[in-house]
């Protein structure tokens, strides 16, 4: 295993026309670091370019959803010793170059947890599809009211995290499978870990058509409710243990 | 005949006697093929015992179909297939509730199965390469002590 330990960790499914780029930019930002790819049971060749790009590839044997996938990068990296752990999209979304900006917090000791915000400062610098804005800044009200400070965008993906917000999602049983977002920033907090927002540029993805797109926000709200009520009731679970 | 053992049997009874027969013969059918199944280990043990359970009501129920009109009574409901259809009801309430946290079980298991079985692989895959690495610098080193 490698000396430096922070690993970077990009789950991925059918993404091999962006995965090897992604790959070689967070090299350029992380020159020392362990880079996993979880691959999400691709049918194209997202595993191979990923290994050709340098990166470690865990690959899932079925299709299991982001969340699974998230958290089999995360266990490894908690296992091999990882002190930081950067997660990113494969698909060319989130920026490399943020990545130093996003360990930052860390590094001083002001968080436990950082992640990284379109909205914040400057808003996003691409269109969002309205029913995903909507949604997202639905979770970001109630995130910010139950964590007790302001949260722009609970969904993003762009995380750094230390130990401490490492062992907890490693550990996690309820980890959700299809969507951690909001629900792991309430988790966190109840569980005392310090978390702030960094401003950050993010690239449009290359989402799904608009029909399939509205389906998945209007289930979207319904599942990140239960989710988040799932957490909760397991983080008091664990505080009260 | 069966006529006649239906008129015998009289309104009281409650089911016909075509009735009787069917539900006899699927409570008979649905314990034999309970049993059949659990023999070859092709069910568990917790579904045979509900399905066999089931099996044994109808056929206690196609038997002795008074004493459940009676229970209907005493119930207050004065037409007795109410309260068939209101147990035939929770039954699959909490067969589908018994389903559901099984299905949450075994998917949670399921997850914890795969990444392990990913996670093993990767580890796998790196020591192959160490392995490789390492045999290839044995013999580099083999190479140049004789060259030495």
């Amino acid at each position: 295993m490698p000396a430096d330990c922070t690993f970077a960790v990009i789950p991925a499914f059918n993404e091999d026309r962006c995965v090897g780029d992604v790959i070689r930019r967070v090299r350029q930002f992380l020159p020392s670091a362990h880079i996993v790819l979880v691959d999400d049971a691709s049918t194209d060749s997202t595993a191979q370019t990923a290994r050709s790009a340098g990166a470690s590839v865990i690959r899932l044997p079925v299709n299991s959803g982001y969340g699974v996938a998230l958290q089999t990068g995360l266990i490894w990296a908690y296992r091999n010793g990882a002190q930081t752990v950067v997660t990113l999209d494969a698909d060319g979304q989130h920026e490399p170059a943020e990545i130093p900006a996003l360990l930052h917090p860390l590094s001083a000791g002001e968080a436990d947890l950082s992640l990284g915000s379109r909205y914040l400062n400057h808003g996003a610098r691409y269109h969002v599809p309205f029913l995903r804005l909507l949604g997202s800044r639905l979770f970001a009200r109630i995130a910010s009211r139950l964590i007790g400070q302001p949260v722009t965008d609970p969904t993003t993906g762009f995380q750094a995290m230390n130990r401490k917000v490492l062992d907890l999602y490693a550990n996690l049983r309820e980890f959700p499978e299809q969507t951690p977002d909001a629900d792991l920033i309430v988790y966190a907090n109840l569980r005392r870990c310090r978390i702030v927002e960094v401003p950050v540029i993010m690239h449009a993805d290359q989402g799904e058509g608009s029909m399939h797109g509205a389906i998945k926000s209007a289930a979207y709200v319904p599942k990140m409710l239960i989710s988040i009520l799932s957490v909760l009731a397991a983080g008091a679970r664990k505080q009260a243990a | 005949m069966l006529h006649s053992i239906a008129g015998a049997a009289g309104p009281a009874a409650g089911a016909s006697v075509y009735a009787r027969i069917l539900l006899l013969s699927t409570g008979v059918a649905l314990g034999c093929w309970s049993i059949m199944r659990l023999r070859e280990r092709h069910l568990l043990i917790s579904i045979s015992a509900f399905f066999i359970a089931t099996g044994l009501g109808l056929v206690l129920f196609a038997a002795f179909p008074d004493p459940f009109d009676r229970l209907s009574f005493l119930l207050g409901i004065h037409y007795p297939p109410i309260l068939y259809l209101i147990c035939v009801v929770l039954v699959l309430m909490a067969l589908i509730v018994h389903l559901g946290s099984q299905l949450s079980r075994l998917d949670r298991r399921c997850v914890r199965l795969v990444q392990e079985q990913a996670m093993q692989s990767a580890r796998i895959e790196v020591l192959e390469r160490e392995r490789r690495a390492g045999s290839a610098a044995k013999l580099g080193l083999v190479e140049k002590e004789s060259v030495a």
